[in-house]
């Protein structure tokens, strides 16, 4: 007998509708029913609350604690704790985001913004960011710079620079490659919780420069955020980033 | 059987139980965000949260001779101990209702409470497995999992061809199923 094509399987799982002769086919056949059914637990696992679940980070003195506790030798340490950095943002910070953007905005893909939010942060967690006082040929001094990652479900990647320029004025520079709009690409520093933010122009090629105002302090506004917006005359953000990284300290 | 972890291995499983101090500080390092997470979620507190933790891992080494490395591996001997020490945590009546509230099960039994932490554990390790899954699979189960898109709409998201997202929703599903058994294995 012919049994479902494997690929068919993992739809059914997910809850798609399959062609009339594979449906019909899964309502009569055990052995395909079975393994649809041992893919749809781990589908309805992952579904049961609708967000990814970010992993958390206890705080380091939890290991302190255990190894005072246990008198482990105190030259042994869970290195991860320090060198991965601050641990990610509390998942119910996102939530108030999503609430706080679903009011202000019409048409608002509130889970996508919270799944890419907590990616987001977890990224920007993660990742390196130093500041170099170095000279950038004749482009002025780089105060910091940060690589630009892609948010799930798109595609680029690129760097985020910060220059002082001779004559004393910041600048943004984007590269960024991969990274196709359905509309056009906006460039935004954004705060850490995600609720305010300054847009800083469009970029419509692979590199952009940006003017960076003194008073846009750039510790408050840390992320580089390039998003995706439709053409519909709306100033505000569209929830949908594509690429994001975060500057570390900022040299002067 | 393929240990659950990261970078977890065989060798760390001896060594953890020959009572190998780097081993355990290895342990900690690999599980305690899944630990910690798990017990997050089920008691919505993380004062207790960090206590479960702590209580978790001391209650792994100072029980080590326990561990038998021949018949199971250590992240899922630990998640076993995590699941002990929240059901011991949630005991207090004001807890139980927390959980169940937040799991989705009627308030009153025990066994319910049982399903509340196991369902908590499964979702946080599968949400970190599917962080390993690499990529494109992690994106496009993401797409499936959480914005319900169908294998067309993920395949024009992410620019692929419609065979290769279906063959890979087919191979992550199966691989995300038999490394839930795995974390499961000993627990």
């Amino acid at each position: 007998m012919q049994h479902l094509d494997p690929d068919a399987v993992g739809l059914a799982a997910l809850g798609e509708s399959l062609d009339s002769w594979s449906q019909t086919h899964l309502e009569q056949c055990g052995a395909c029913a079975a393994d649809v059914d041992g893919l749809r637990d781990v589908v309805a696992v992952a579904k049961a609350d609708g967000g990814v679940a970010v992993l958390e980070r206890p705080d380091p003195a939890v290991w302190e604690a255990v190894r005072a506790e246990l008198g482990l030798s105190a030259d042994l340490s869970a290195d991860g704790a320090e060198s991965r950095g601050e641990p990610p943002t509390n998942v119910r910070s996102l939530a108030a985001v999503r609430e706080q953007r679903g009011r202000r905005r019409r048409q608002v893909p509130t889970r996508w913004l919270a799944v890419a939010a907590g990616v987001g942060i977890l990224v920007g967690a993660g990742a390196l960011w130093g500041w170099e006082t170095l000279r950038a040929g004749d482009g002025g001094v780089v105060l910091a710079q940060a690589e630009l990652d892609p948010l799930p479900g798109f595609s680029g990647s690129g760097e985020a620079t910060i220059l002082r320029a001779d004559n004393g004025t910041r600048s943004l520079d984007v590269d960024l490659t991969g990274a196709t709009p359905e509309g056009f690409r906006q460039v935004w520093l954004i705060a850490p919780d995600l609720k305010e933010m300054y847009s800083v122009g469009l970029l419509e090629t692979e590199h952009g420069s940006f003017a960076v105002p003194e008073d846009i302090d750039l510790a408050k506004y840390p992320i580089v955020d390039i998003s995706d917006e439709p053409f519909d005359g709306d100033p505000s953000h569209s929830s949908v980033s594509m690429v994001r990284g975060t500057i570390g300290a900022v040299g002067s | 059987m393929a240990s659950p972890g990261p970078d977890w291995t065989k060798q760390l499983d001896l060594d953890f139980s020959a009572g190998d101090e780097r081993a355990m500080t290895a342990a900690y390092e690999s599980f305690a965000p899944l630990v910690y997470t798990i017990a997050l979620r089920s008691v919505r507190d993380r004062a207790a949260a960090a206590d479960i933790t702590q209580d978790v891992f001391v209650r792994a080494w100072r029980s080590r001779d326990r561990f038998d490395p021949e018949s199971g591996v250590l992240p899922a001997w630990i998640m076993g101990i995590c699941r002990n020490v929240i059901l011991d945590s949630l005991s207090a009546r004001t807890r139980q209702e927390h959980l169940v509230v937040r799991a989705g099960f009627a308030p009153e039994s025990g066994a319910a409470l049982d399903h509340g932490v196991d369902t908590i554990t499964d979702r946080v390790v599968l949400g970190s497995e599917l962080e390993r899954l690499g990529e494109p699979q992690g994106s496009i189960l993401k797409l499936a999992f959480y914005e319900d898109l169908t294998h067309q709409q993920i395949s024009a998201r992410m620019n692929l061809p419609l065979g290769t997202v279906k063959s890979h929703i087919r191979r992550s599903l199966v691989h995300l199923r038999n490394r839930l058994g795995e974390w499961n294995a000993a627990s």
